[in-house]
């Protein structure tokens, strides 16, 4: 195997409002992308009114000559600036610990269970028990690896819940997994929207990775993407956020079969009574109010 | 789904082209986002800009997943629009190589204000200005 490219982190110290000049005056070469702020928590913070503004060059491209044109362009660029605040600028380079950082990231994603769901990542190939059932996931684009409270809640709930054969919405589908989760357990057919525009993609990725393609539809958009006729599913789920709960339970209630359940999650601490009141008031009953930490699953029937 | 944000990372980016590499890794790697996803997601969604380079904001939530916004294109950019050039000078401080008018900065001035963190529209005005200048521009009153 290769070794990893050592980099090196070029950081300036800039007064606010002038960091994409910065960037843009040292991004040549092969210095192609630039970093502002503080990126994460284990680097130093800039003090007030300034910005750090880093770019980065490879360690085999780290040459006296670059240093000495990176340093040429930056006092040039402030000269001909004819601004004070822009004087005196220092570059500073610091050699970064080599990583492979396109798979790095991976050490930390850990696989988990909820209830007979083995939430695994791709490149996890570990076989699981005959009861089980494996959830090929990982972390992207839309919202539902299944790690936040709510997901986690509602994977929890549908796993104690479906029985086989119903035909789910899921309102805010996100990455999918509320309907595939579904699909795996034996529902019948998944209908999941979403206004995230690059949700359906990726929740269509999500239903192919799994085998439950043909169980499962996806759409962009909100509730006008519903025709009137899409009604009597036997669960509807909205892990959404309560105010959408709110604005919509009664579009959601319109779409449950007389005998159908519904879950709904999002729901944090301080928005607990208004949401409550709208699903009451859209005619559904909450039977298994749920809370994990800061946040409310209601999980329920028509009245 | 209810997204709770753990992290903003303002990078900048080449249209269509970013790679694993820092800033991009280390910056997204820190949040244990899925750095592949990001890069083919950015490159997806900025091919027809190639040659750019885009200022991009990205979300990561709390369940590791992540969003991104691409913010107003460079001031830069801006300034050779307005000047009706296609490239700055070549050898900026002896050569022009066109002129922008107070108007001009202003316009961009504004459509830059929220993106640049500057103090307030004089501030803005005034990076833009010098911005102009760097490039070789002749700020005209």
């Amino acid at each position: 195997m290769s070794q990893p490219l050592v980099w090196i982190e070029v950081r300036v110290l800039v007064p606010n409002g002038w960091q994409e000049l910065v960037a843009q005056t040292l991004m040549f070469g092969p210095c192609t992308s630039a970093a502002f702020g503080r990126p994460n928590l284990a680097v130093e913070e800039a003090p007030p009114g300034f910005d750090y503004v880093r770019i980065f060059i490879s360690k085999n491209e780290d040459t006296r000559a670059l240093r000495d044109e990176l340093k040429g362009k930056l006092d040039e660029m402030a000269r001909l600036t004819e601004e004070p605040e822009l004087q005196g600028m220092q570059l500073r380079f610091n050699e970064l610990p080599a990583e492979d950082y396109a798979t790095s990231w991976k050490m930390s994603w850990k696989p988990f269970r909820v209830g007979p769901i083995c939430l695994l990542p791709p490149w996890d190939e570990r076989e699981v028990a005959a009861h089980e059932k494996r959830l090929t996931i990982q972390p992207g684009g839309s919202f539902g690896s299944g790690r936040h409270a709510t997901t986690r809640t509602c994977v929890r709930v549908l796993t104690q819940r479906i029985k086989g054969g119903e035909r789910v919405l899921d309102a805010g589908t996100g990455s999918g997994i509320l309907s595939v989760v579904s699909a795996l357990l034996g529902a019948e057919r998944c209908l999941g929207f979403d206004i995230d525009p690059y949700s359906a993609e990726a929740a269509g990725d999500l239903a192919r990775d799994n085998h439950v393609e043909p169980q499962c539809t996806f759409r962009v958009g909100g509730f006008e993407t519903l025709q009137e006729s899409e009604t009597g599913f036997d669960v509807v789920l909205g892990n959404i956020y309560s105010d959408i709960i709110q604005l919509h339970a009664k579009d959601l209630a319109k779409r449950l079969a007389p005998d159908g359940w519904f879950a709904f999650s999002g729901c944090p601490h301080q928005h607990l009574e208004p949401t409550l009141a709208a699903i009451n008031a859209a005619g559904l009953v909450v039977d298994e109010p749920r809370r994990r930490g800061r946040w409310h699953t209601f999980v329920g029937r028509h009245k | 789904m209810a997204k709770e944000v753990t992290g903003m990372i303002k990078l900048q980016c080449p249209a269509g082209q970013a790679t694993p590499a820092p800033p991009v890794g280390p910056a997204l790697g820190a949040h244990g986002v899925n750095i592949a996803e990001f890069v083919k997601q950015f490159n997806d969604r900025t091919r027809d800009q190639m040659g750019m380079i885009l200022p991009v904001v990205i979300s990561v939530y709390k369940d590791r997943t992540f969003d991104f916004v691409l913010k107003s294109p460079p001031a830069a950019v801006l300034l050779m629009k307005a000047a009706k050039i296609t490239k700055g000078a070549g050898w900026v401080g002896t050569e022009v190589a066109g002129s922008v008018s107070r108007k001009d900065l202003e316009e961009i001035a504004e459509i830059k204000k929220n993106d640049l963190n500057a103090r307030d529209v004089d501030h803005a005005c005034r990076i833009i200005a010098g911005t102009a200048r760097s490039m070789g521009l002749k700020v005209e009153d």
